[in-house]
């Protein structure tokens, strides 16, 4: 099981091109983009711990069931507190802007294409190209540079179209002015505005940046490209040029042009907060994982190379050898062969930058993008309403807050989430300083690594039970009195002076820290350790035929807990910046957050069974824990919710503005 | 610096033998892609009389970038700055590589015809020229008996 589908590498923007199932025949694509994203999604529910219900506790609040959501196969739509699409950038060229283009194609008498053509050219405002269509009808076709397209409707529909032919001696390119070379070849558009074939190329590729028509050279000529010329152009349509003459083109010794990108780790529910979190980083790494991420790039390799390759070696047999080693050539050039998807990708962005309701996915490297189809409440609106937070997964399962583009971050507002984050990255010194992964037995002193999630510990030596946060003895955490979450401020009550202040500050700035920490790291491990479990049961369904629904208790489980994981850490963030921590709202803020606490370890300790037949036996353990862990989750959260509506949770404003530095200054004197 | 390519030979060739009536343009001697233009204000325009002095370079991806030309004598128009600065669409989004040099000076000449204070680069003279262009007209001629008379 190699984890998350996080883990594995996602070529979304190799060249892929794509076919819409249109009676138009002048936009070729083929739709294997998008059934590659669909089965990718379809595997990420199976295999991610966290994807399929990631933001279910925003659902809970009417249903009161953590899994609400789900993708829909055909369209992509998710279902949280709000309706959003997922799509890579060209799936969305795909489906929302080329469909906005077959909408407008079917009232008005023209292709998909040219309605994508003249939709480019009125900067998508379809309202004024329709406008247009009806006012002033000549006029439109002629500013646009289409005059052609529906002059005569027996027309073959290729004379609208570029036509690249071998240069003419007696011609000479007028933008490099060199004379005509037999056997290279010129370049032009209806308008028949001709330039060599690399001149042409090179002002193409630049000017596809702009996301715009890209119109001809020529000073004030009209016409434009039109996506089919970037074939005949760029060869990206090898069928186009086997035509008369011997090729003496050049070999091109470039392969593919497979992007070799870096494994990316990116945990769903930890992002944006600790930058290059070092601990984090060294989980993720661990042989078996590093194996089947492996596995995973080499399909996707595979997968590639058929892309490129398969549809030749099909018709790889001796009489087609030579058109064969021709067409290899063609795709080969690869500078060129990406240019019609990259134009595509330049249209999408554009669109994309000038519309509110469409996001990237912030994780790094992640091409995703979020449509939101519903309203979504103001900064302001959103500031109180903790349950309403937008947020989201994209299909590589990054979980996000639209509003902040941080993680998951129930249940504290989005502007106490960046003060936090500035906080932490101001002070990484801090967070290096925390060992993360080892402590001592607080009885006998033996080095004790934590290797699950649970922060209930047992030392090996002595067999002294504590808890891993606060070293308190792990007897008393079941009891309310204990107060293992709560920053008992009463040794520094004493510590009047301002310089002391500053301390204990910072003091409680740790103690939370520490908490916040610790569970980011037991959320990391959650996922391992539910990993391996998930593995074994794999086997044991194999060997002992238990059908897979059965297993998908365990699923659940761990999705819960990581969200639940997530909530509580977040919580000790709105106990670092909590003003009073002595009125009764808080107190019962606080009690809510024991509860969680004590309901998180319990669902955790679960998955130190390692034993797969056991897990089995201990299904209902599981769904029980479970369901009252989601139970806990969402009283904390409404808790804050009420506490910010009503105005009996305040923030201290002022509890950042110490430095740290300063404090550091003062040790390093000493 | 990049070989002189055929185009930039071509195009000198031609700007020396076969000039554009009322617009001069010299390569310098040790830097060919530095040109010394002038242009005569057209009649009928507040620049008439006046002989209008710019510099023009061509970068090294000319003709895929535009030339960068600026005026060298002061000049009152919505859109030249003060450091003569061109706003001009051709040398922006409009340019394209197959725009001679020849057609961009004809372009800014006839600018100097038609200014267009809407889309301005001064915005000072663009502002006086909307509220008073009568005014504006005059001091543009003031300045071009001033600052642009022929030698
Ligand atoms: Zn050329
Ligand atoms: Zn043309
Ligand atoms: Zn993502
Ligand atoms: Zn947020
Ligand atoms: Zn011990
Ligand atoms: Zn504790």
């Amino acid at each position: 099981m190699s984890g998350d589908v996080t883990d594995e590498e996602y070529d979304f923007d190799d060249e892929i091109s794509f076919e819409y199932e249109d009676d138009d025949d002048m936009f070729e694509m083929e739709d294997a983009e998008n059934e590659n994203m669909f089965s990718k999604a379809s595997t990420a529910d199976e295999k991610s711990p966290s994807n399929s219900n990631s933001a279910g506790v925003v659902g809970m609040t009417s249903s009161k069931d953590s899994a609400l959501f789900s993708i829909s196969n055909n369209d992509n739509i998710k279902r949280d507190l709000y309706s959003y699409n997922c799509f890579t950038t060209l799936q969305f060229f795909q489906k929302v802007l080329v469909g906005q283009a077959k909408d407008i194609s079917q009232i008005l008498n023209l292709s998909v294409n040219q309605v994508l053509y003249l939709l480019l050219y009125f900067n998508w405002n379809s309202e004024k190209l329709m406008e247009k269509y009806m006012d002033q009808y000549d006029k439109l076709l002629v500013e646009t540079g289409i005059t052609k397209f529906n002059e005569d409707k027996n027309q073959n529909p290729n004379d609208t179209l570029g036509v690249l032919r071998y240069q003419k001696d007696d011609w000479y390119c007028p933008v490099c002015c060199e004379d005509a070379v037999t056997g290279e070849k010129q370049f032009s558009l209806r308008c028949g505005h001709s330039f060599c074939e690399k001149c042409y190329q090179r002002y193409v590729t630049g000017e596809i940046l702009k996301g715009t028509l890209v119109r001809c050279p020529e000073y004030k000529c009209p016409v434009a490209l039109q996506l089919e010329d970037f074939d005949t152009l760029f060869h990206e349509n090898p069928n186009v040029l086997r035509d008369k003459m011997p090729s003496k083109q050049k070999k091109s010794k470039q392969k593919t042009n497979k992007k070799k990108r870096k494994l990316r780790r990116f945990h769903p529910v930890s992002f944006g907060v600790f930058v290059g979190d070092h601990t984090d980083s060294e989980d993720s790494n661990s042989s078996d994982e590093d194996e089947n991420d492996n596995t995973s790039n080499r399909s996707e390799d595979d997968r590639d190379q058929g892309m490129v390759e398969n549809n030749f070696y099909e018709e790889d047999d001796e009489s087609d050898r030579e058109g064969f080693i021709e067409l290899v050539k063609e795709q080969s050039n690869i500078l060129n062969y990406s240019v019609k998807v990259d134009y595509i990708k330049q249209i999408a962005k554009k669109y994309i930058e000038a519309h509110k309701n469409l996001h990237w996915c912030p994780a790094p490297d992640c091409p995703a993008l979020i449509q939101v189809n519903d309203y979504i409440p103001s900064k302001e609106e959103l500031a109180t309403k903790i349950t309403h937070l937008p947020i989201v997964s994209c299909l590589q399962s990054h979980t996000f807050c639209l509003n902040c583009n941080y993680e998951n971050h129930y249940p504290v507002p989005c502007s106490v989430v960046e003060r936090w984050v500035q906080k932490c990255s101001n002070d990484s010194e801090t967070a290096n300083w925390i060992n993360l992964n080892t402590k001592q037995c607080t009885k006998c002193e033996n080095p004790i690594e934590k290797n699950g999630g649970c922060n209930h510990m047992t030392c090996s030596k002595c067999g002294f039970e504590f808890c891993w946060i606060c070293s308190g003895p792990w007897k008393s955490h079941g009891s309310q009195y204990y107060s293992c979450n709560r920053f008992d401020d009463a040794e520094s009550v004493q510590a009047r002076d301002k310089n002391n202040n500053l301390k204990k500050n910072y003091k409680k700035y740790l103690h939370f820290f520490d908490r916040f920490q610790a569970h980011q790291v037991s959320i990391n491990k959650d996922c391992k350790v539910y990993e391996k479990i998930s593995d074994k049961i794999k086997s044991l369904q194999k060997s002992q035929g238990i059908s897979w629904m059965e297993g998908q208790f365990l699923k659940n489980s761990i999705s819960t807990l990581v969200k639940a994981r997530s909530t509580l850490q977040w919580s000790y963030v709105f106990s670092y910046y909590l003003k009073d921590n002595k009125t009764n709202s808080a107190l019962i803020f606080e009690e809510n957050q024991t509860s969680l606490s004590n309901a998180v370890e319990d669902l955790s300790q679960l998955f130190n069974i390692r034993n797969a037949q056991k897990i089995i036996a201990q299904r209902v353990q599981f769904i029980q824990k479970q369901r009252f862990c989601v139970s806990r989750q969402l009283s904390l959260i409404s808790c804050v919710e009420e506490g910010l509506s009503n105005g009996s949770f305040a923030f201290d404003v002022n509890i950042d503005d110490d430095n740290i530095s300063q404090v550091k200054r003062k040790k390093d004197k000493k | 610096m990049a070989a002189l390519s055929k185009r930039i030979i071509r195009e000198t060739e031609r700007l020396v033998s076969d000039p554009v009536p009322g617009i001069t343009a010299m390569p310098h001697e040790d830097n060919l892609r530095y040109f010394d233009v002038t242009i005569e204000g057209a009649d009928q325009s507040p620049y008439e009389g006046g002989l209008f002095k710019l510099e023009l370079f061509l970068p090294e991806d000319y003709p895929m970038v535009a030339p960068k030309v600026r005026f060298l004598t002061k000049i009152y128009h919505p859109n030249i700055d003060r450091l003569g600065r061109i706003c001009l669409d051709t040398l922006k989004k409009n340019w394209t590589p197959a725009i001679q040099i020849r057609t961009l000076l004809l372009s800014i000449q006839s600018l100097l015809t038609s200014p267009n204070p809407d889309d301005p680069l001064a915005n000072d003279v663009a502002e006086c020229w909307k509220k008073d262009e009568a005014g504006a007209i005059q001091t543009a001629k003031e300045w071009t008996a001033k600052y642009a008379k022929k030698e």
